[in-house]
């Protein structure tokens, strides 16, 4: 398999470290070469996020270079903007459709629409999807993660099958959550695969 | 997690760097394993910790990076394998019976993991801890990755027993904090049953003896630096000798990434080096014989190898052309793109680095922030209220930890972070050398850590301070891990908690309170007392303001279904003064079209925002 890089993004306390976990432990589990980097400690404390996942037969770096991510997945319009130089040329953005906005006094904060015009006007193939609202719905806000999870299956960013992924949901997250984050999964990826057909 | 830390031989499995490194320690049959938390570093002793009790191993949570050396060296004294973890700066608090250490050798296999942290994601500095390698006579070993760092751990336990020498596995955040697929060994049953091996010709550096080990020091890295090329993780690749390129740690990764990209890796002679100190003489000489052209030294932050490599070089009057830190940055880390530009200018070629959507809009920064409910964040309040109130510019010499985060504005109350336990003892100079008021903050963890040697100069040059302990009876920034005063230990169960209070007032502190930061006007009042005790008396003043670490009491409440009392903003009483978040800035509460609001999935409940609005527009909810 060619190396693919994806970059995950978005704010210190939304999962992002356990969606990486997620999808490493179904790709371990085909057998497949995987490095994922992760930034701890004063990261997590609500700042900016990033994780690195790597996978294919030559990944020997932990890092994405910048313009070498074939996909950047955003929990959050503005990391999603932040790390879009990540991005490679036609590669995709897969973003949550949130605005969290930094608890920082008298900041001037980009609008929802000014980044979606951002998108538009750098010619980004993005996907937008609501992922904290899918999360809601199948019962808790902090399955937005796996909502999004389903959402890049769906969008075949992957090589994993929703089973590949609902294996490693119940290998990797306590027993009391499994329900929640697996209806999360599905209907993350059922939502994307009807908005693929407007990409 | 811990089961995989346990699962059985032959199993491939995901693990981070640091778990790795503690199955690769397991799998070596270490008996005991200390640390003091600092990342990169924190997750080998946490994944220990978990599984101790089950596999029969001691493993403790030490007061500073010191006590877990010389805890470490007692084992090994005993004959018992130890490890030691600490992140590249504890190694500077662990350095002096560090350098002990490189003299006497030891008994049982020991290991010191060093995590060093280029790009200073989570630290001070990007201090270099090869040095210290070479600083005290102790072998460095670099790993790769997690798959890597876990055999290379575990071999290393033979390599210190055969040679009776410590060593240092230095990873760097690139490693310890990178998932990979682990293939799992074989288990060894910890030998935990040792007897202390009296030798007084080793463990008595009296100068009689020193003289002597000093000389068998250096004899034991020469004998090192001359076996290091049967060493199986050190290896040479061929190429067709046109040029040579000689990478360590997780900078091979990049080369190797590097030279496919340029199409040049079948050309490229390649050594990869894990013994980064001393090097394998033999294995360089050998590398040298196969490249004709130039060669490049390819290594994250210092040119440790570089400088080595070339001195050896002018010893064996070799010839090549060698650059390093000429075409890479000394600085931050490396990754594939940058060692790439630099192999591209050593062969002149082009190689571009292109980014293909470059956003223009303005994005605010977001650092890291206090969380909703820290008890941190209302005593920063009250003392900027106090201060305004007593009508005293004081310095407020800070520390490290999340309280640093005092840093940010709004709360500005943070004029120094230097090294944990720092400020208080810079504070105490400037209180000498001025005539400022100086008010220091110090959380729990760094006051047991490094503090109290600091607080008893004080008492004893009767220095005019006031010490804010900001004591939320954990070790946060790192994750939670507990220390004397917490009540547990790293492997659960009860401790002596040791209150701040009690040690304050016994190292003869006369002027001791405790205040709770929830209750706003009261804690006001008692920093306004303190300070007015500073002035008057010329003495030192500790305050220790209590609350347990919000997201551990948050989390708690979730996991036992507890219901959170949340607050909102009522609207016709609000006056939009913007005091709760151009003051007090909880991530919680924000603007949306010129409205004050609370985000109820946030707010934990604290109540503190209610009582500092003056307009009294916050409530409880329903
Ligand atoms: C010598 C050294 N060891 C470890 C660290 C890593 N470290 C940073 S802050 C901190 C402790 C913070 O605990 P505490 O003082 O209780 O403050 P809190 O984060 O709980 O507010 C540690 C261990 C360091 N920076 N320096």
């Amino acid at each position: 398999m060619k190396n693919r890089n994806i970059l995950l993004c978005g704010v210190g306390g939304q999962g992002i470290i356990t969606m990486g976990r997620l999808i490493g432990t179904a790709l371990v589990d085909k057998g497949v070469k995987v490095r994922i980097a992760e930034v701890h400690g004063l990261a997590q404390r609500g700042g900016s996020v990033n994780v690195h996942v790597r996978f294919g037969e030559d990944v020997y770096s932990p890092l994405i270079c910048k313009g070498k991510a074939h996909a950047v997945v955003a929990l959050e319009l503005i990391e999603a903007t932040r790390y879009l130089s990540y991005l490679s040329e036609n590669g995709i953005l897969l973003v949550n459709d949130a605005l969290i906005p930094p608890p920082l006094p008298k900041i001037k904060m980009p609008t929802r629409k000014e980044i979606l015009e951002e998108f538009k006007r750098l010619n980004v193939k993005f996907c937008l999807v609501d992922a904290t609202k899918i999360a809601i719905k199948a019962g808790s806000a902090a399955s937005t993660n796996v909502a999004m999870l389903g959402g890049m299956l769906a969008l075949n960013l992957l090589p994993l099958t929703l089973q590949d992924v609902r294996r490693s949901v119940k290998k990797t997250l306590p027993s009391k959550f499994h329900k929640v984050n697996l209806k999360a999964l599905q209907m993350g990826f059922e939502e994307v695969v009807k908005l693929k057909k407007t990409l | 997690m811990t089961k995989y830390l346990l699962a059985p031989s032959g199993e491939e499995v995901l693990l981070m760097g640091n778990e790795a490194i503690a199955r690769g320690m397991l799998e070596a049959g270490i008996g005991v394993a200390s640390a003091y938390p600092g990342t990169p570093s924190t997750e080998i002793i946490e994944a220990l910790s978990r599984v101790a009790e089950k596999v029969g191993i001691y493993v403790e949570w030490s007061t500073n990076e010191k006590v877990a050396i010389e805890v470490a060296i007692g084992a090994s004294m005993c004959g018992v394998r130890a490890a030691v973890a600490m992140k590249h700066v504890g190694v500077n608090v662990a350095s002096d019976p560090l350098m002990s250490l490189g003299y006497s050798g030891v008994e049982g296999g020991l290991v010191i993991v060093t995590a060093d942290d280029p790009n200073a994601h989570s630290s001070q500095n990007e201090q270099d801890n090869r040095y210290y390698g070479m600083h005290a006579y102790i072998p460095v070993f670099e790993p790769l990755s997690p798959s890597e760092a876990k055999d290379l751990t575990r071999d290393l336990y033979d390599l210190s027993e055969r040679y009776k020498t410590a060593v240092f596995l230095r990873p760097t955040t690139r490693v310890c904090h990178v998932r990979g697929n682990v293939v799992l060994g074989e288990l060894k049953k910890p030998e935990r049953a040792g007897v202390f091996r009296r030798d007084f010709s080793r463990w008595v550096l009296l100068p009689v003896n020193s003289r002597r080990l000093h000389e068998e020091a250096i004899n034991r890295i020469e004998k090192l630096a001359d076996s290091l090329h049967e060493f199986k993780y050190n290896f040479l690749k061929k190429g067709d000798g046109s040029f040579g390129v000689i990478a360590s740690g997780i900078a091979y990764n990049y080369a190797v990434e590097a030279l496919m990209e340029l199409g040049v890796y079948d050309k490229a002679t390649v050594l990869k080096l894990t013994s980064t100190y001393p090097l394998p003489r033999r294995l360089v000489k050998e590398f040298f014989d196969n490249v004709e052209g130039k060669v490049l030294v390819v290594e994250e932050l210092d040119p440790i190898v570089e400088w080595g490599i070339k001195v050896f070089a002018k010893e064996e009057g070799i010839e090549n052309i060698i650059h390093g830190k000429d075409l890479l940055p000394r600085v931050r880390e490396l990754d594939t793109s940058i060692v790439a530009s630099a192999i591209a200018r050593m062969l002149g070629k082009n190689y571009d680095i292109n980014v293909y959507y470059k956003p223009t809009l303005a994005l605010p920064p977001r650092p890291p922030t206090l969380c909703p409910g820290c008890g941190h964040r209302a005593a920063f309040y009250e003392l900027k209220i106090a201060s305004a109130k007593a009508k005293v510019k004081a310095v407020y010499p800070g520390d490290i930890g999340c309280y640093t985060l005092g840093f940010f504005p709004p709360y500005r109350l943070v004029d120094i972070s230097f090294s944990m336990g720092s400020g208080l003892g810079i504070g105490l100079g400037i209180a000498k050398a001025s005539d400022e008021l100086v008010v220091a903050t110090i959380g729990d963890s760094t006051f047991f850590h490094a503090g109290i040697p600091a607080l008893i100069n004080a008492v004893y040059n009767t220095t005019p301070i006031l010490l804010i302990v900001m004591d939320n009876g954990v070790t946060a920034m790192t994750g939670h891990q507990p220390h004397p005063g917490s009540g547990y230990r790293a492997t659960g169960g009860t401790a002596t908690s040791l209150k701040i209070e009690n040690i304050a007032k016994a190292v003869g502190v006369e002027f001791v309170e405790v205040l709770d930061p929830y209750a706003v006007d009261a804690s006001v009042k008692k920093i306004i007392e303190a300070m007015e005790y500073v002035k008057k008396e010329n003495k030192p003043a500790v305050i220790i303001a209590r609350r347990p670490c919000a997201l551990i009491v948050y989390r708690r409440k979730i996991r036992r279904g507890e219901k959170i009392h949340v607050y909102y903003v009522d609207q016709d009483k609000c006056t939009k003064c913007g005091i709760c978040v151009n003051l007090f800035a909880c991530p919680a509460i924000y603007v949306e079209e010129s409205k004050y609001l609370i985000t109820p999935t946030l707010c934990t409940g604290c109540g503190v925002c209610a009582q500092i609005c003056p307009f009294k527009a916050i409530g409880l909810r329903g």
